[in-house]
């Protein structure tokens, strides 16, 4: 009696073996052509980036921007984010209770938002 | 920046053929296989930070598994005749590879297409498929059991 599996050896006794598909898979694959294929990969790969890029960078300097306006007290050219920035600072007031008219408490805000943005972008680049 | 993209480039166009047709074997379809590694490419791109070393193919090749089973969740791939990776000019040998492939299950095409077809290793495809390498093992074992039997011909030939 054999301890061979049912089917073995398997009918025929000639079959492709790991070479022979092998071979089949590198043919498969060498038949196909680039026809244009890598050149629309990066051009979508430069738009991609390029989006992103004015996206979050624009909305960094944009922030960043009105922060160091507020140091500046420049904030009546800027338009108005009254009622924003009140329910804000009401919330900030109400936890560590900071002087939104002390420099400082300006300068550390202006900091924060520019981590803030800058760990946005390296973020977003990554993704 | 302008250097990186330079250097994708070149390696999008030399690894190109192997994704695409990974991407085809798991979709049955050459135009969605095609979708599938330029998504796989673009993903790669974005990332790019984030590739290790080792084989930018095995990378990429697992990207593209990982992108074919997103797309899936949305949409059935259908093979049609006229869409499949061995039509257009393609010789009576690989249109059979095509046929024995899509007969496997999908587990069996997928371990197949990532070790046999790109290459990759047992352990890289198990990571790519998130399963225990011991049911990689066994869907390679079974599915090229299978494709043998199904292209005994041409070996004969």
């Amino acid at each position: 009696m054999s301890n061979q599996p049912p089917e073995w050896p398997p009918e025929g006794g000639e079959q492709p073996g790991d070479d022979g598909l092998a071979r089949m898979f590198a043919a498969e694959e060498a038949a196909i052509r680039d026809d244009g294929f890598t050149a629309r990969v990066m051009e979508q790969a430069h738009n991609s980036f390029g989006v992103r890029r004015v996206v979050v960078y624009g909305a960094g300097m944009a922030g960043f921007g009105a922060a160091v306006a507020g140091i500046f007290d420049m904030a009546p050219y800027l338009p108005a984010m009254t009622g924003w920035w009140g329910g804000m600072s009401n919330a900030l007031q109400a936890g560590a209770a900071p002087d939104p008219s002390n420099p400082a408490f300006l300068i550390v805000a202006a900091l924060a938002a520019g981590a803030a943005f800058f760990t946005l972008a390296l973020v977003a680049q990554e993704r | 920046m302008a250097g990186d993209q330079k250097a994708f480039g070149q390696l999008v166009a030399r690894h190109q053929a192997s994704v695409r047709a990974l991407s085809r074997r798991l979709t049955r379809s050459v135009s969605d296989g095609d979708d599938i590694a330029q998504a796989a490419f673009l993903t790669a791109w974005r990332r790019r930070s984030s590739w290790r070393g080792g084989s930018f193919r095995g990378w990429v090749c697992a990207i593209a598994y990982r992108e074919f089973l997103a797309t899936r969740k949305g949409r059935v791939f259908e093979a049609s005749e006229d869409d499949h990776p061995g039509a257009a000019g393609e010789t009576g040998e690989r249109l059979d590879l095509t046929r024995a492939l899509a007969a496997l299950d999908d587990n069996e095409r997928a371990a197949i297409a990532l070790c046999l077809g790109a290459g990759l290793s047992h352990a890289e495809a198990a990571l790519a498929m998130e399963a225990p390498l011991g049911s990689v093992k066994s869907w390679v074992l079974r599915g090229r059991a299978k494709l043998q039997k199904a292209l005994a011909a041409y070996e004969r030939a």
